[in-house]
């Protein structure tokens, strides 16, 4: 169902632009040749001129409710096709709105399918003053390929996200099941070693305690091993919001600090940046990056603390990127390590899973920003992440 | 000939300290380390018994160790461990002279099993290769004149052939052969050919 023309309109009918009250400045022939089907209406809502498109989609779509040309009342058409569909109402209001100077223009897009084919619309209304009064400017456009093309490029997009995390779920599954393969194959030759020393006689309780005891703490690596995998599956539903970056670091800074562990009494110097944009983001996610950041640079140095410090610098790198620096003066990683340091289940710590930095990638990554690391140029380590601001992101 | 013993590189600290336990637990001597650099450092390799390895470890992995031996004077045989066989991996260990692959997580009678498999194995390798170096020890005693009485009479020639090859006496060639086979402590001329036989097949070292 259409709003537009059932009937071919009147060959003279169509615009001229004095005709049409808009003087000599708008040539008939380029009003012609827009795609758009453009009908002129005058102050009461009669259509004074039409331009080549409108007549051609009216015969196109051979008249049902009467000649909708130059002279048809265009408000009592939208009435009648409201009966069909709710846009047309909607339409209509628009236009009253528009002629009733309550807005300048008024602009929908609305649906417009056949049995076959689905198809979509635009209509824009623009008021002008002419010499002959007011005019009233109706542009329908058919906007089925661009809705198209949108709706191919959402779907590819969630496709593409669909992937990403599958392939990524498939790299952690392997990395899970070997992972997961260590305790648990420890702690059945603990089990089976202890029961042959029992059935050899052998029952001293030093040593079967021992066992025991190696037993519950691998037990306990491959439950940490199965949270991990929890929250890396978590990431990618966190809730989403405006928010202030530097107050997420501020709050990330001051958990590390109340953690009570000696790691946790290695000074954290703070150069925010003032007046930083908003960031779209979910803080709790951030903060895990922040604080596993800082974490990270804390142990790295906890071994020997003497004059140990870590820097967070906050700024931005262009209008649209929030940038976040984590420096520590520790010994730094090796070169072998450096290129490895964001895989899954790689670690250079002794306990630790190896998750903490390809977590907070993924994060990063699944918001529009990019978790590098670089070596300082004295000592130490400076991992950096970026952020696309709000506005960033609502631009896109 | 010194205590067989089981050597165990394996990264991963609980995986190391826990096959260590259960091989103990059989009453075998074990000796661990954390990397193939420091166990080709440090361990004796006139010790006789078995190496068990991990693939998936930093620096050199199993594979680059079964290499390496090769080139050294490792004889032991090697037991690969590894959480994922595939064919390419099987192919390269097998080349390089792995022994057999154990899959993780693996049952632990099945390892000792093949623990204890491959220090047999080794063990008579040992011995076989002693054994040889024994006799080409002895052969080395030997004077020219005995070498080319011994080669007749492993041919299956009789004195007199003998004395007629090398232009000497029968008598004489008694008095060398009675002293080839004190040399050779050989019990009979049965024993001798089979000694010196068995020992000129045997290749140096055994892969």
């Amino acid at each position: 169902m259409t709003l537009l023309p059932e009937q071919p309109a009147d060959q003279e009918s169509r615009i001229h632009p004095r005709d049409a009250g808009m003087g000599s400045r708008v040539s008939s022939t380029v009003v012609d040749a827009l795609t758009a089907h453009i009908a002129i209406l005058d102050a009461s809502g009669l259509i004074v001129a039409v331009n080549r498109a409108w007549v051609r989609f009216a015969e196109e779509n051979g008249g049902v409710a009467g000649k909708v040309g130059p002279g048809a009342d265009y408000l009592a058409v939208c009435r009648r096709a409201a009966g069909v569909t709710q846009e047309a109402g909607q339409v209509e209001r628009g236009i009253r709105e528009v002629l009733a100077g309550s807005r300048d223009s008024f602009y929908m897009q609305y649906p417009c399918h056949s049995p076959t084919e689905q198809h979509w619309f635009q209509v824009r209304v623009t008021r002008c003053e002419t010499s002959d009064g007011v005019r009233i400017v109706v542009a329908h456009e058919n906007i089925t390929e661009q809705k198209r093309a949108e709706a191919e490029a959402r779907r590819y997009q969630a496709e593409m996200a669909h992937l990403l995390r599958l392939g990524m779920m498939n790299e952690m599954a392997g990395g899970l099941a070997h992972e997961l393969n260590q305790p648990l194959a420890a702690i059945a030759n603990f089990a089976s070693g202890s029961l042959r020393y029992i059935k050899g006689g052998n029952t001293d309780p030093e040593m079967l305690g021992q066992a025991l005891r190696d037993i519950a703490r691998q037990a306990e690596r491959a439950g940490e091993i199965v949270r991990s995998i929890r929250r890396f599956v978590r990431t990618s539903e966190g809730h989403r919001q405006a928010g202030e970056i530097n107050r997420v670091i501020e709050e990330a800074v001051e958990l590390h600090g109340s953690d009570g562990s000696e790691a946790g009494k290695i000074p954290v110097h703070l150069e925010l940046g003032p007046g930083l944009p908003a960031v779209l983001m979910d803080e709790v996610q951030v903060q895990q990056v922040v604080m596993n950041l800082i974490r990270n640079a804390a142990e790295a140095m906890a071994s020997d603390p003497a004059g140990a410090s870590i820097t967070i610098r906050s700024g931005r790198t262009d209008p649209e990127m929030v940038l976040v620096e984590v420096s520590d003066n520790g010994p730094g990683v090796s070169d072998e390590a450096i290129g490895r340091l964001f895989d899954p289940f790689f670690t250079t710590k002794d306990t630790g899973l190896g998750l903490g930095l390809s977590l907070s990638r993924s994060i990063i990554d699944a918001h529009g920003g990019e978790l590098l690391v670089r070596r300082n140029a004295d000592r130490g380590m400076t991992f950096v992440f970026t952020l696309p601001s709000f506005h960033g992101v609502t631009d896109r | 000939m010194k205590e067989t013993t089981v050597f165990l590189i394996d990264d991963d600290s609980a995986m190391r300290k826990s096959i260590d336990y259960l091989i103990q637990s059989i009453g075998l001597r074990c000796q661990s380390y954390a990397t193939a650099q420091e166990f080709l450092d440090g361990a004796d390799p006139e010790t006789p018994g078995c190496i068990l390895t991990d693939v998936r470890m930093p620096g050199l992995s199993g594979l680059d160790l079964l290499e390496e031996m090769r080139g050294r004077a490792f004889l032991s045989p090697v037991i690969i461990i590894t959480g994922h066989a595939d064919v390419p991996m099987a192919v390269r260990a097998f080349k390089s002279g792995a022994l057999d692959f154990i899959e993780k997580p693996f049952n632990d009678q099945m390892l000792l099993d093949k623990v204890q498999e491959a220090i047999e194995l080794d063990v008579s390798r040992r011995t076989v290769l002693s054994q040889r170096a024994t006799v080409m020890d002895r052969l080395g005693t030997l004077t020219t004149r005995e070498t080319e009485v011994l080669e007749r009479v492993i041919a299956g020639k009789a004195n007199k052939e003998v004395a007629a090859d090398l232009g000497l006496s029968e008598k004489t060639i008694e008095v060398h052969r009675s002293r080839v086979m004190k040399k050779m402590r050989a019990l009979n001329a049965a024993d001798l050919i089979r000694m010196v036989l068995e020992a000129r097949q045997t290749p140096e070292t055994i892969a």
